[in-house]
């Protein structure tokens, strides 16, 4: 349905998005993973049409769609990271407004922007000026915003960013209710792992430009199935047990919290026992030691030696 | 599709009352202030004035010239030769021609006085001072102008010491007068014939011209149009600050994705921008006529130049807009805001009537919209039609013609970087 075939995007010296394939089909919901900076949004923007890339093709339904974005912007909402809102409007004057622009008119167009104001949860504030709105509800209009026309495929880009958890977790399962009764296909951005994972079918994983990993969540994490990630908690770390670790030619990656230690290691190796005697050497007051199931933040600290908010 | 955009743009200003009181009622503030202020110095630095002056005059002057004239027939001088007796009475010139002419008429009030008036008056601090003419002044004055005689006779003149501005004033008349006596005296005694009411026609006719320089416009009508055109202005970084709000918010993102032409947009700020100019200056030019009756008589006229001043105000937002989009960033829009706009006022002569200073000046600032349009509003003030202020016309929808080419060429391709 939607490629972007060997892109590439040069902002003077930065090279913000390097040889990027993507494929999206219809109904799904595609995740894209990466830290602040992976590239997340350009890829977004060249998707959207709103930038040219560098190199590569951008293709609709098996046609490229650089010099002609006509027919791909018809098919889309792009809920953009900001709120992209006039403040000094009210939640219906916006909706009335960008629906104009989507091309809806007379009842049509009124009989769409009630349907939408319904399913934010807005119909009783639809006379209220946005700027009145709590950072919640601006990002439910900016959702709203994005469905009037009944996109094909819906572009969201970091739409959860400082919200609170009730408007997140209201917002996760709209997405996920558009999908399933509507067949919507979803490209999801976030920095948030467990967004993705809730969501997503398929998962593209970003870091500087590069994607580092791509399939569905399981093959993704099948990415760790030679190893084990180990989670260690304490109340407090020393220097010279976490170096320790690090220098160990058994762990192959080391990430420090304030309260745990993950570490990845290879499967066969059990480390356990060694681990055990290592906090009681360094005075380390244990609380819980256990192996984990591999998530997608172990998959990213696998294979960049980062944690995706780091 | 356009007119969504433009009605957007006109409820986002219409719901900012910020920039509704910077763009309505600053300017009408400044209007007030400075036609106020600057009235004196816009209407020839003429103070209003009001002198009460007593006259006491001591003998017939009509005897004086009488008896003059027989002692000269006396010694053979023919009447003919000093012309109509009129003219010879001086005294009655001063008093009717100057003191209760036409030009000092409106700040002087003269009153004649007799003899036994003369020690209340000087006592009376309401009045400015006294002019006393003495017995056979005028009798005496020809024979030194016929050269019987080599001592002048002196007018009296009692000044109110307290009364500052005023007696010096009325000194200054005397003076004046004095002066044109003893040229008079010269010419007569040189054997040119030059009379004073001649002198006087000369002084009148040159008054005359003074007056109708100053007198077209007044500082009301002045600061209306300068305040007008120079917050006219302000039109465009408004419009050009709410396009760039819309560009860092991804609003301009959205409308771009939703499939609409950047064109369009871009011709949505155009309009905008001219509209709020246009509608901006008519209710400044509408407020004048209300409260300082300020009236355009060429209403066709006064429209006309008012769009052709909107269209560069339009021409400047959309070059703002693009410049501000290609550079990301809404520095430019300050810049405008803070500096151009200021320096186009002063040389545009928006704060004063620059141009008076010096033809270079005049010449710089009609080469700035704003000044374009304030001289062929004060033209239009003083009379004139269309025709006579074609050439700024011209200019001002040139000026815009050429913004919105420029902006055209740096508007960006697509939506906003990343």
């Amino acid at each position: 349905m939607l490629e972007l075939v060997d892109i590439s995007k040069r902002f003077k010296k930065t090279e913000a998005v390097k040889s990027l394939n993507m494929f999206i089909e219809q109904g799904e919901i595609i995740g894209l993973l990466g830290p602040n900076g992976a590239g997340k949004s350009t890829a977004i923007s060249i998707l959207s049409t709103l930038i040219e890339p560098t190199q590569g093709d951008v293709r609709f339904f098996k046609k490229s769609v650089i010099k002609k974005p006509s027919p791909l912007r018809k098919a889309i909402g792009v809920v953009p990271q900001e709120i992209a809102l006039y403040p000094q409007l009210s939640a219906e004057e916006n909706l009335l407004f960008f629906g104009r622009i989507y091309r809806l008119k007379g009842s049509e167009l009124k009989k769409r922007v009630n349907e939408i104001l319904e399913q934010i949860g807005l119909t009783e504030k639809r006379k209220a000026l946005v700027e009145s709105f709590s950072g919640g509800m601006k990002r439910r209009l900016n959702i709203g915003v994005a469905m009037l026309h009944r996109p094909q495929i819906l572009i969201m880009d970091e739409p959860t960013v400082g919200i609170d958890p009730q408007s997140r977790s209201y917002i996760l399962e709209t997405v996920k209710r558009l999908n399933k009764e509507n067949q919507m296909t979803v490209v999801y951005t976030s920095h948030y792992m467990e967004e993705v994972d809730y969501l997503c079918d398929r998962i593209y994983i970003m870091d500087q430009g590069n994607l580092i990993a791509s399939g569905t969540k399981e093959e993704i994490k099948q990415i760790l199935s030679s190893e084990n990630t180990i989670s260690i908690e304490a109340d407090h770390w020393n220097n010279a047990f976490i170096t320790h670790l690090k220098e160990h030619e058994s762990i192959n990656n080391v990430h420090v919290e304030e309260k745990e230690i993950t570490l990845i290691t290879p499967k066969e190796v059990n480390l356990f026992t060694e681990i055990i005697s290592m906090t009681e050497e360094y005075d380390i007051a244990l609380r819980s030691l256990h192996v984990k199931s591999p998530t997608l933040e172990d998959v990213f600290l696998h294979l960049t030696g980062r944690a995706l908010r780091d | 599709m356009l007119f969504q955009l433009i009605k957007k743009q006109l409820l986002l200003l219409w719901r900012n009352p910020v920039q509704i009181f910077l763009l309505l009622g600053l300017p009408i503030i400044l209007i007030v202030i400075l036609s106020m202020a600057l009235a004196g110095f816009m209407e020839g630095g003429s103070p209003e004035l009001e002198l009460k002056v007593a006259w006491l005059e001591h003998g017939d002057e009509a005897e004086q010239v009488e008896r003059f004239m027989n002692e000269m027939e006396a010694l053979g001088v023919p009447a003919e030769a000093f012309g109509d007796q009129g003219q010879l009475q001086m005294v009655t010139m001063l008093r009717e021609d100057v003191f209760q002419g036409q030009d000092l008429q409106e700040m002087l009030e003269l009153e004649v006085i007799q003899a036994d008036e003369k020690a209340d008056i000087l006592t009376d601090s309401s009045y400015s001072g006294l002019i006393e003419v003495p017995e056979n002044f005028t009798y005496d004055m020809l024979q030194v102008i016929s050269e019987q005689s080599s001592e002048a006779p002196e007018l009296i003149v009692h000044v109110n010491q307290e009364d500052g501005i005023y007696s010096s004033v009325l000194s200054q008349i005397l003076e004046q007068f004095n002066e044109m006596m003893a040229t008079q005296t010269f010419l007569q005694q040189n054997g040119l014939d030059i009379e004073i009411e001649a002198m006087q026609a000369a002084a009148s006719a040159g008054e005359q011209v003074q007056v109708n320089q100053a007198d077209p416009i007044s500082s009301q009508e002045y600061y209306t149009v300068a305040m007008a055109v120079f917050n006219g202005l302000y039109v465009a970084s408004t419009i050009g600050f709410f396009a760039m709000r819309e560009r860092q918010y991804q609003v301009f993102d959205r409308i771009i994705v939703g499939d609409m032409s950047r064109w369009l947009y871009f011709l949505s700020i155009l309009i905008s921008g001219t509209i709020i100019a246009f509608l901006q200056l008519l209710f400044l030019f509408g407020f004048s006529y209300l409260v300082f009756q300020v009236t355009f008589t060429d209403v066709l006229a006064l429209l006309v130049t008012t769009f052709s001043y909107a269209i560069a105000v339009g021409g400047i937002t959309v070059l703002l807009t693009a410049i501000s989009y290609r550079l990301q960033t809404e520095s430019i829009i300050g810049f405008f805001t803070g500096i151009v706009t200021s320096v186009l006022a002063f040389i545009g002569g928006s704060f004063f009537p620059i141009g008076e200073l010096s033809e270079t000046f005049e010449r710089l600032g009609n080469l700035t919209p704003n000044g374009a349009g304030l001289t062929a509003y004060i033209q239009l003030l003083r009379g004139s039609g269309i025709q006579d202020i074609s050439n700024y016309l011209i200019f001002m929808a040139g000026f815009g013609a050429a913004m919105i080419l420029i902006a055209a060429m740096s508007f960006p391709k697509r939506g906003s970087k990343r």
